[in-house]
């Protein structure tokens, strides 16, 4: 979930305002992002993984999620979505959620800024500032269509990790 | 101020406004209540569209009846957002 939440802050340039007495944390926004594997090493994770079913409520809620963000035709095309979700797989090394998006490649500049997009907010989300959703809304996007394409990336980086972390824990 | 377009509690109307009023009234720690009258700024990031904003934060009420006491929760949260140069 707070690979979902983390997206969402860096993206939207939300500011934090809960009330701590503990000194803020300062992100390190030089830092390099980790290198991926090559694509030979990345794992494939069985769909078995992509559920909770030891958690029926929590399993149920995710789902209704993962179908409003993933299969909605508006405020953003589907197409759009498969996108953003690919470009986010591969950044996250999820080779069999890749390969189920292999025919979302980009195939114009428009589709290689959404792909840039989805990219940087996956691999250095830290790095995110207001020119990322700027360049989107000079596309034509509407305000709603980027909150809809940060919540793809988010969400598909959110199912990518919990999906790894469950067949890890498995082993 | 966030860069993409948010709607105030003060300003909601109709199902934005329903929506807010369902998420203030969840049982929720008090650290989770910013110190002023708006909504926390991770659920006004969802304010244009509250379908979006129920089913998102679903998740999280869903998740703080599960085993894991909210004192491990936030460690594992607080960990997350460290490892991904987070503020939030």
């Amino acid at each position: 979930m707070f690979n979902y939440l983390t997206r969402v802050a860096d993206a939207s340039g939300v500011e934090f305002d809960y009330a701590s007495p503990l000194p803020a944390f300062e992100p390190e926004r030089d830092r390099e992002p980790a290198p991926r594997p090559d694509r030979a090493s990345w794992p494939v994770i069985a769909d078995e993984f992509r559920t909770l079913p030891g958690f029926p409520a929590t399993n149920e809620a995710w789902q209704r999620w993962h179908e409003y963000v993933f299969d909605s035709g508006e405020p953003l095309k589907r197409r759009d979505r498969g996108l953003l979700a690919r470009a986010a797989a591969q950044e996250t090394c999820d080779r069999a959620r890749a390969d189920e998006l292999a025919e979302h490649t980009p195939r114009d500049d428009r589709e290689e800024r959404l792909d840039g997009f989805a990219r940087k907010l996956s691999r250095s989300p830290w790095r995110m500032d207001a020119s990322d959703l700027r360049a989107l809304r000079d596309l034509g996007y509407p305000e709603p269509a980027l909150l809809h394409a940060i919540s793809v990336v988010a969400l598909q980086n959110a199912e990518s990790r919990l999906a790894m972390g469950r067949a890890l824990t498995a082993r | 101020m966030a860069w993409l377009g948010t709607i105030s509690r003060s300003d909601a109307v109709g199902e934005l406004a329903e929506t807010y009023a369902m998420m203030a009234a969840r049982p929720i720690p008090d650290a989770y209540r910013p110190p002023h009258d708006d909504a926390p700024g991770i659920i006004r990031a969802h304010s244009l569209d509250p379908e979006l904003m129920r089913r998102t934060f679903a998740i999280s009420g869903s998740l703080h009846g599960t085993a894991l006491d909210w004192a491990d929760r936030e460690l594992i949260s607080s960990v997350t957002s460290r490892t991904n140069e987070c503020f939030y």
